[in-house]
């Protein structure tokens, strides 16, 4: 995988601090962090927490398929870091941080939107709610088979 | 005795053994490690998606029309053939974020 690309499944925090210091660059102008947090809500039920399960082999390949996609799309040069947690968060946890550095900020918008999009929809990461009532689902999600 | 030759065909038949893993909403259905098929080499995914159907709650089946077999490189298309045995994770609608 190319230097300018970090990607990982973690089961331990998840950092703010090395995804700056990763996209971080000299000729770059723009450093864009988007942070997926556990919301306290989903549908009008009061959430307590977040489970994620994650087959992190494959989806880490896949995130690597997609920051190669973003950077062919809208820069070879753009420094990009992705990080997904697996494991049980509470109400405010970070289940996932996508940065992108860019020497210009209009590409770092436009990357950073392409990887959450294309990593909800493909990337192998599964999410369990639980309620305050003491209930627990896993969430609807997209397919991945071709034509379902 | 000669046997019959269509009997002597299906003891010849290479079977492959399919070690399969649970993921999301299937977890619960991994009470004791993975899900071991054996099958016929040739196996389309029809028939493996048939076999694991058997092996599952019934209820499970709506889940399984839309979820992917894959190995630890890709998702496997409709169309792959399972000619040797392997080890396969079975992915529910995907959902993270």
């Amino acid at each position: 995988m190319s230097q300018s690309i970090h990607v990982c499944v973690r089961e331990t925090h998840l950092s703010l601090e090395k995804a700056s210091a990763f996209v971080d660059a000299g000729e770059n102008g723009a450093a864009l962090l988007f942070v997926g947090r556990v919301r306290n809500h989903n549908l009008n039920k009061p959430v307590s927490g977040v489970s994620y399960d994650a087959f992190a082999p494959l989806a880490e390949t896949v995130m690597g398929e997609i920051c190669a996609e973003a950077q062919a799309q809208f820069g070879p040069d753009l420094r990009l870091y992705i990080e997904h947690f697996k494991g049980y968060l509470p109400i405010g946890g970070i289940s996932v941080i996508i940065a992108v550095g860019s020497p210009h900020r209009a590409p770092a918008y436009e990357a950073s939107r392409y990887l959450i999009e294309e990593l909800k929809k493909r990337v192998p990461v599964w999410k369990k709610e639980h309620y305050l009532s003491g209930d627990s689902e896993w969430l609807d999600g997209t397919s991945l088979v071709e034509n379902p | 005795m000669t046997r019959h030759p269509c009997l002597r065909r299906v003891s010849n038949m290479q079977k492959i053994e399919l070690e399969i893993s649970f993921f999301g909403a299937f977890r619960k259905y991994e009470r004791t490690g993975p899900l071991r098929l054996t099958l016929a080499a040739g196996a389309g995914m029809t028939a493996v998606k048939a076999a694991i159907a058997e092996a599952l709650d019934p209820a499970a089946s709506d889940l399984l029309k839309v979820s992917a077999l894959a190995d630890a490189q890709q998702v496997l298309s409709s169309a792959h053939v399972f000619e040797s045995s392997a080890q396969l994770v079975l992915l529910p609608p995907v959902s993270g974020g």
